[in-house]
């Protein structure tokens, strides 16, 4: 017993203990970030294509999640002018217009999100987990789930639950030797503990934030950096028709496999797009309902009209510039909480 | 004499059907940057790109990103403007390694320079410049290729150049000179029927005639565009929409040859892409019904 009081780490003066146990926390986190960039492999596999069709809300989902998933298929119903926002205040809400869908040519993803507006809702329960659209939308993203995964574009479970194991055994080791010296230091009379307690907290901190892995892979980035470089002069192209005072008819140029392109950019460049167009309420109006809910994907990616953070030199990232005007106050609600 | 004889028709037999081994890539267009969203919104309408090597050369990451999206989208053919195959002084072996490591990341079916030079005495002239038909040409030309070949394994096919004038100095046709170079260096040929067609017209020959002379078995690709009327003659400003008369030389190439891959070339004067698509649709239906009608 006396040993555990009376050994070479207890008997480490104070300010020689912070030094090693600094060195030691940083060499455990560094280990740690090691195992952990080990489990993401995607980059390796060839790079892939852009796709003769793409999913306008595939892209979105594997964007942003099922946030972003439901803010372009609101916006696809918008510009078919079958649902509109009311907004009085603070208070917004969506409904459907009076124009009647010709649902058979609705696409069924799309005809589940009017159907869900139904007689109207508060924007805000879009977002809702339990109750909103996204939760009406599972069977879809549980798909695009498998899809993604498939292509190896979503992280799969098993290397989220690896990491986690790293996260807890590199804050296991950081805790286990931090909490052992302060509490044989105080044992011992010795109370000066704040500098231990502070690094043992902060390694512990670091350690379980670094078992969260990202819910996109290495290819999922590169493959929307791809989607961005292939369609960088559309987030401009397909915006302008709705700039200015007298805005075209809503499909104004050929899409891709009949996708309109202003979809297909904001599935690209999220919503942000919108901003300083014909449908600049809409993205503002989304912005603050997604202040409201604050729902992540993934647990830290960003779930909303800000685009890819996949950094691409002209494309990722960089939707919030789009349009040049009126996007810092949309993209800045949108963003909130989750940079 | 004889043996030896029969070995060159047996080398020559070789390239043939080696040539006729590459894949027929389809029909597609040059890449220029300003085209990449609308090619790749109609990815479905275009078979192959060419990409114009010394684009890629010493560039920036962002275009070695956009070529490894071109080429892991579509298939891909470097063109390259500068190696200067017909320069008595010999390749620069710098620029060779760099169209290397841009084919090395392609992995094209082939790739293509110009029948001419482009640097004399050390210095790019900026323009491709005709060589005289001579028999110090070819054997010029045989020791660049070579060492080209030597460096690139890919196949290496050779385009026919416009020019103003004849070289006194000549010594063959330019249909003789081309069919010696391409038995000499096991090079295939790329038929810029627009080029051959303004050549007709400045220099006033039949490019019917011509293409009797050519060895057509060796036509790999073909380049096309439209011609820009300068005074009485015809400039390749590659602005232009193709034109009735360069359609009939691609018609009467495709009966002749069996083309791998026909590249609408277009530097200028962008029309709406759906234009630029409807001589790609014109283009693949020539060489389709002819396919056709040979089936």
């Amino acid at each position: 017993m006396d040993f555990l009081i009376d050994n070479p780490l207890t008997n480490l003066a104070g300010p020689a203990f912070l030094v090693l146990f600094g060195v030691f926390s940083i060499l455990v986190l560094l280990t740690q970030g090691y195992f952990r960039s080990t489990l993401d492999r995607s980059d390796k596999l060839p790079i892939p294509a852009i796709p003769p069709e793409i999913d306008p809300y595939e892209v979105a989902y594997l964007r942003g999640g099922p946030n972003e998933l439901a803010r372009s298929l609101i916006f696809s119903l918008v510009q078919k002018e079958l649902v509109e926002f009311e907004i009085d205040g603070t208070n917004n809400r969506i409904k459907r217009t009076a124009k009647e869908p010709e649902m058979v040519r609705l696409p069924a993803i799309e005809r589940i999100t009017y159907e869900w507006i139904g007689s109207g809702r508060e924007a805000s329960t879009v977002f809702d987990a339990k109750t909103g659209l996204v939760k009406q939308l599972e069977q879809y993203t549980h798909q695009y789930d498998i899809d993604l995964a498939n292509r190896q574009f979503l992280m799969p479970p098993d290397v989220a639950a690896k990491a986690k194991r790293y996260a807890w055994i590199a804050a296991g080791l950081i805790a286990g030797v931090g909490s052992f010296k302060i509490l044989t230091a105080m044992l011992l009379g010795n109370f000066t503990v704040v500098f231990a307690i502070f690094i043992t907290i902060v390694g512990f901190a670091i350690a379980i934030s670094l078992g969260k892995m990202p819910k996109v892979t290495k290819l999922g980035k590169q493959y929307l950096d791809r989607l961005n470089l292939a369609f960088s002069d559309l987030k401009y192209r397909s915006q302008a028709p709705y700039i200015g005072d007298n805005p075209r008819p809503a499909i104004s140029e050929g899409g891709f496999a009949g996708v309109d392109p202003l979809l297909l950019s904001v599935g690209i460049f999220g919503t942000g797009i919108l901003a300083g167009t014909a449908f600049s309420s809409y993205n503002d109006t989304f912005a603050r309902a997604q202040h409201q809910q604050q729902a992540g994907w993934g647990g830290g990616a960003c779930g909303s009209s800000c685009g890819s953070d996949s950094g691409s030199s002209d494309g990722g990232g960089s939707s919030c510039s789009s349009g040049g005007s009126s996007c810092g106050s949309s993209c800045g609600g949108g963003c909130g909480g989750c940079s | 004499m004889e043996v030896v004889a029969e070995a060159v028709v047996e080398a020559d037999a070789a390239v043939v059907v080696k040539m006729k081994n590459l894949p027929h890539l389809g029909v597609g267009l040059g890449f220029r940057p300003n085209l990449r969203t609308d090619i790749f919104l109609n990815r479905k309408e275009i078979d192959l790109l060419e990409i114009t090597t010394d684009h890629y050369i010493d560039a920036p990451k962002t275009k070695l990103d956009e070529l490894e999206l071109l080429a892991a989208t579509f298939p891909l053919i470097p063109h390259s403007l500068e190696l200067s195959l017909g320069s008595a002084e010999g390749i620069d072996q710098e620029y060779l390694e760099k169209v290397a490591e841009i084919v090395e990341i392609v992995k094209p079916a082939w790739f293509s320079d110009h029948i001419c030079f482009t640097r004399s005495g050390g210095i790019k002239i900026g323009h491709l410049a005709p060589v005289p038909f001579t028999d110090e040409a070819l054997r010029t030309f045989n020791q660049n290729i070579e060492k080209v070949k030597k460096r690139i394994s890919t196949p290496l096919i050779l385009e026919n150049i416009t020019y103003n004038l004849k070289y006194p100095s000549s010594e063959m046709s330019e249909t003789a000179f081309i069919r010696k170079l391409l038995d000499e260096t096991d090079c295939g040929l790329l038929l810029d029927v627009t080029n051959l067609y303004i050549n007709s017209q400045n220099l006033s020959f039949d490019w019917k005639e011509y293409l009797d002379e050519l060895p057509t078995d060796r036509v790999v690709q073909l380049h096309f565009v439209g011609s820009k009327r300068h005074g009485d003659r015809l400039i390749d400003a590659h602005a232009h929409t193709t034109e009735e008369e360069i359609w009939n030389v691609f018609r009467e190439v495709n009966i002749r040859c069996d083309i791998k891959g026909a590249i609408l070339e277009r530097d200028e004067k962008f029309p709406e892409f759906y234009e630029l698509l409807t001589e790609l649709d014109s283009a693949r239906e020539i060489i389709n019904n002819e396919a056709n009608v040979l089936s």
